[in-house]
């Protein structure tokens, strides 16, 4: 696949030399994208604008050395990713930082008034299969990770996922089958599935 | 897990009938690989929590906002002068050629080091270690002789004079 000579291509040849309106209108082209994979990560509403923000100062940093060996929104999904990690990280820390400043009974208040009293049990369950999945990714490569959530949470096929990423299908079920046999291992290391993942 | 699962292991999650008869029955007659299966079928289950049920649509200043966060973390003039000087640099210097003349200077200056101590240990020649340990115990057995009168007397003041500056009528 040439993926010079596509629309995302030549904004992105202009982009490489030095027009801004060209980076304008790339923007305008993957910002709902880049905020919907962002959403489904972090699922803070206040957030998303912030982490789009990165992203785009992100790829516009490294737009000169992109080499067109794979889709544009495929190198955008995965700079998405893993700046989502990033700011989960950067949350857990945040987190442990404060639960140090509280006492034992002031920690346990916080974790027992939060989010709220009228909690949603089919809400939570949903949360903890998300957050069981977002470690067990963790145990990744940010290329496995990328391929993985392409293929299950976009829903790409794996010929699709050849033609996004430049390289032939058989590479693509190698690296997907190794790509899941981590997860799994990484599962049984992490104790056993939530009881409602199973469902 | 065996090849002929792995082989169609996509079309088996996907559930589609690609995945072929022989797949099918080695999973019939394989547990372990019927196994892995399940567990990987139960995390591809997992992926959808991972959608956006609600799209999130980006505010009409978005791409403004984006462009001037660009603008302020722009490297000044001086900045980009060096960064490019950097980048033709090492460019320029991390060849092969580059990493065979290091070779080369590191193997000169080994020959070099190696050819200096060769010839300043000659200084040492006929120095044995008989005679090492002979001068420690010349030295050891100056240093246990017994003081002279004088010295003896020497410290005996010293220690009296201390005494008194501790004693209280000295002090009085």
């Amino acid at each position: 696949m040439d993926y010079e000579n596509t629309q995302d291509g030549a904004l992105v040849r202009r982009v490489q030399a030095g027009d801004q309106a060209a980076f304008s209108d790339l923007v305008e082209r993957h910002k709902s994208k880049v905020f919907s994979i962002i959403h489904g990560i972090v699922r803070q509403r206040n957030d998303v604008e912030d982490i789009a923000q990165q992203v785009f100062a992100k790829v516009y940093f490294s737009l000169k050395n992109f080499d067109f060996r794979s889709s544009l929104i495929t190198w955008i999904y995965k700079i998405t990713v893993n700046e989502c990690y990033d700011y989960l990280r950067k949350r857990k820390v945040r987190k442990l930082v404060y639960e140090s400043d509280l006492s034992e009974d002031e920690v346990r208040r916080v974790e027992n008034t939060e989010p709220s009293p009228e909690r949603n049990p089919l809400i939570d369950a949903v949360l903890a299969k998300r957050d069981y999945l977002l470690k067990l990714l963790s145990r990744v490569s940010e290329e496995e990770r990328m391929l993985l959530m392409m293929k299950e949470v976009e829903g790409h096929s794996v010929e699709e996922l050849a033609e996004m990423t430049g390289m032939n299908e058989n590479t693509i079920k190698v690296k997907l089958f190794r790509a899941r046999q981590k997860l799994v291992k990484a599962s049984q290391r992490l104790d056993r599935l939530p009881t409602a993942a199973a469902n | 897990m065996h090849a002929v699962i792995e082989e169609n292991l996509e079309e088996l999650l996907d559930n589609t009938n690609a995945s072929g008869r022989a797949a099918l029955d080695h999973l019939v007659s394989c547990k372990e690989c019927a196994m892995e299966l399940e567990r990987m079928k139960q995390i591809a289950h997992l992926f959808p929590t991972l959608r956006s049920e609600h799209a999130i649509e980006p505010a009409a200043s978005f791409t403004a906002r984006v462009m001037t966060l660009i603008e302020h973390r722009r490297p000044s003039f001086w900045e980009s002068i060096f960064e490019a000087t950097l980048e033709t640099t090492l460019e320029t210097t991390m060849t092969p050629a580059f990493f065979r003349r290091v070779a080369f200077a590191s193997l000169l200056v080994l020959a070099t080091l190696g050819g200096y101590m060769a010839v300043t240990d000659s200084e040492f020649r006929g120095v044995t270690p008989e005679l090492i340990l002979a001068a420690e115990r010349n030295s050891a057995a100056d240093r246990n002789a017994p003081d002279s009168e004088d010295a003896r007397n020497q410290d005996r003041a010293l220690f009296m004079t201390e005494l008194r500056n501790y004693l209280p009528d000295a002090t009085e």
